[in-house]
């Protein structure tokens, strides 16, 4: 018995248009999840292009679409896929080669909402501190590991990438502004409320879908709405 | 940047699979569309039914024939899966199942509430 | 205070608000006439216009139109938004659809307002 896949591939120097190419790996070749399978098909085929690092699901470096789904190879138990496997790179992102994409836009959208502590006040000794509640709000919040999973499911991000945020870039907004020692709510806010940054988002939920972390982007995203709501009342 | 623009990128929408909110989703999107096309005549039909004893009657009896209540009977599904799934987005608003699995199965029912609704109606009016 | 960043005139916020507000107006306001006409069916011409006579009941049908095509009006722009990519051509659906539903308006008001 084997198991069958169908990979995605795509060099620029020689081929014109991406194709699907097949692959088969013993049943009893010992990968567990779909990055080992992966692994062990390029030692068939070394040609084949793919990003990896941890390989436990903390880098965010190997999301790629897994039979029409989003997700980390690494953590992606094989067993549970229907065969062949369909591994295609994120979707609506530039692909560079085989299954590597081109994130720059997605790194600018994180970029530009600042992910960053604006804390104005004089930098105390030892830390700023926080209650545990306040600690608490942020739960959900940091853990992402910016993988884009989410934001290359999202229609919205499909559409507009070039104005929309996407979920990724919305979580991290909400992150800071969720934060107690942040200063700069109302600037973050500002910078908001535009038709396109946030207000492309219309609930479609497909990021909470995918999101390997199990965070929820829409929710934070509703958090936001709610707080220019109110700063507008 | 220029190479950038020549990559290929990777959109299929027939092989992305589509989860069941936005399924719904986009069924709100349609219908929605669907629904402001059928406002003139709507407002039509409310034109006839004020203007004279005649076209109240002939509006009735338009509305009354079997393509008539077909189509009412469609328009009727258009308006309760927008009003459903528009019910469902203004709870997510304000943080009414947003979890997951909750908004998965609110989705779902969407649906089912939909079909259900639509039988009682289709019911009522044999 | 900083230039808001670039981007349309309007802030997202106000439609976003404008879509919730006349969607509940139109959700109860169905509801309202749904309930009516299943617990008392009107099925002459004489009656329907009577119930058509009343003041409330005219301005509730005028408040479910206005926020109908309000409500139209943000969803198209949003759908336009999504899709439609070159700007001219966004410009002309958007100035067709706007147009069209400010003659649907003119035409409710003249129902509205007519033949008591
Ligand atoms: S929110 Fe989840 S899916 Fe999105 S980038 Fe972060 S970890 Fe990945
Ligand atoms: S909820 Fe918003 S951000 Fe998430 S997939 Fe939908 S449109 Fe995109
Ligand atoms: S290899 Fe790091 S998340 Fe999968």
């Amino acid at each position: 018995m084997t198991i069958r896949f169908s990979i995605y591939r795509y060099n620029p120097e020689n081929d014109r248009r991406p194709y699907m190419q097949s692959y088969e790996l013993q049943n009893d070749c010992g990968a567990v999840m779909l990055l080992d399978a992966l692994l062990l098909i390029k030692q068939q085929d070394d040609s084949l292009s793919f990003r990896r690092s941890c390989r436990e699901g903390v880098c965010g470096s190997d999301a790629v679409n897994i039979n029409g789904r989003n997700g980390l190879a690494c953590i992606t138990p094989l067993k549970d896929l229907k065969q062949p496997v369909e591994v295609r790179p994120l979707p609506g992102r530039p692909v560079i080669r085989d299954l590597v994409v081109d994130l720059s836009q997605f790194y600018a959208q994180y970029r530009a909402v600042k992910p960053w502590l604006i804390n104005n006040d004089p930098v105390p000794e030892i830390e700023r501190l926080q209650s545990p509640a306040e600690r608490d709000s942020l739960d959900g919040l940091y853990e992402c590991i910016l993988c884009a999973c989410c934001s290359t499911s999202c229609p919205s991000f499909w559409w507009n990438p070039d104005r929309f945020l996407g979920p990724a870039a919305l979580l991290q907004a909400w992150r800071f502004l969720a934060d107690s020692r942040d200063q700069a709510t109302g600037e973050r806010l500002d910078d908001l409320e535009d038709p396109y940054r946030l207000f492309r988002c219309h609930t479609i939920m497909n990021c909470v879908e995918v999101c390997p972390k199990e965070l929820n982007p829409t929710r934070a995203i509703s958090q936001i709405k709610e707080m220019l709501v109110r700063r507008s009342l | 940047m220029e190479h950038i623009s020549k990559r290929p990128v990777y959109l299929n929408l027939f092989k992305i699979r589509l989860p069941i909110g936005g399924v719904v989703s986009i069924l709100h999107r349609v219908t929605g569309v669907f629904l402001v096309l059928l406002l003139p005549p709507a407002i039509y039909l409310l034109q006839q039914s004020l203007q004279s004893a005649a076209t109240f009657e002939s509006t009735v009896r338009i509305l009354g024939s079997l393509p008539g209540r077909a189509l009412l009977l469609i328009v009727t599904w258009m308006f309760v899966q927008h009003l459903y799934s528009g019910i469902r987005h203004l709870l997510l608003d304000v943080d009414i199942g947003v979890e997951r699995t909750t908004a998965r199965r609110s989705a779902w029912l969407t649906l089912v509430v939909s079909v259900v609704t639509l039988l009682l109606i289709g019911l009522w009016m044999t | 205070m900083r230039p808001r960043p670039t981007g349309s005139a309007h802030s997202g916020l106000g439609e976003w608000l404008l879509q919730r507000v006349t969607a509940v107006y139109m959700g109860v306001f169905v509801l309202y006439f749904v309930l009516r006409f299943a617990i008392a069916p009107i099925d002459v011409y004489a009656a329907w216009k009577v119930w058509f006579a009343s003041v409330a009941v005219r301005i509730g049908f005028a408040l479910f139109f206005a926020s109908a095509l309000l409500h139209s009006w943000v969803g198209m722009r949003s759908v336009f938004m999504d899709y439609v990519k070159p700007m001219w051509l966004r410009f002309v659906v958007q100035l067709v659809t706007a147009t069209v539903l400010l003659i649907l308006a003119l035409w409710v008001a003249q129902i509205l307002l007519g033949n008591t």
